[in-house]
């Protein structure tokens, strides 16, 4: 039992420790619980399988326009609404609409392919890379504002 | 018949450092809305995103544990 919780410090330590609900009522629980069991903050992400979500820690008007210019290609490919967030260090992308998950997954491989080629340079590759490894992306939930929206 | 005789008006002069005081809490309660105001904002455009644009089958929460803890 010591062995086990020993293990879980170190997972918090480390910054690993993922806990995915479908019930925000649950996630919002599990948050305070932890932060109270464990002294450290916790922050709440939305995580999804089907939908495509970009980050981008650059804070600048290029980084704004290479996000608007995947999320015009996106309603373009798939339809939907695009949504651009500002967040206290970038972007986030929220394109709104179902992909098929094998679909999402290859737009997901191809961004990576793009990002290594020097053809997109401010979306996160930390964060694509690790969304292809989880199969699922995340983004932080952190006092996002809405700034764009397409069409 | 019993008659309530009228009382004499008071009027009470305002005392000035009661005054500032008075404004100074004004103040503080404009920031402390204002405050209130703006986080019950970011918490509408979340719910809209959140629950008016996303279907709810295809997402779900993640607890994480915060970035500033990662870099420590």
């Amino acid at each position: 039992m010591k062995q086990e919780i020993r293990k879980v410090d170190m997972r918090i330590l480390e910054g690993k420790l993922r806990i995915n609900s479908r019930s925000k009522k649950v996630a919002v629980y599990t948050k305070h619980y932890l932060e109270a069991k464990y002294g450290v903050p916790f922050d709440l992400a939305v995580s999804s399988r089907n939908i495509i979500m970009l980050d981008t820690d650059v804070d600048s008007e290029e980084a704004l326009a290479e996000l608007q210019a995947i999320g015009m290609a996106l309603t373009k490919e798939f339809g939907g609404t695009c949504l651009i967030f500002k967040t206290p260090n970038g972007y986030h992308l929220v394109h709104v609409q179902y992909v098929p998950h094998r679909l999402w997954r290859q737009f997901y491989s191809l961004l990576k392919v793009a990002i290594k080629k020097g053809d997109i340079k401010y979306v996160d590759l930390a964060h694509v890379e690790a969304t292809l490894r989880r199969d699922y992306a995340t983004l932080r939930l952190n006092q996002e504002k809405l700034i764009w929206s397409f069409p | 018949m019993v008659r309530v005789k009228p009382s004499p008006e008071v009027t009470v002069e305002p005392d000035p450092d009661e005054i500032d005081v008075l404004k100074e809490i004004v103040r503080e309660e404009e920031k402390i809305l204002s405050v209130a105001r703006a986080r019950l904002k970011m918490f509408e455009e979340r719910k809209y995103l959140l629950e008016h644009f996303l279907p709810r089958e295809y997402f779900f929460y993640t607890v994480i544990p915060s970035k500033e803890e990662k870099k420590k």
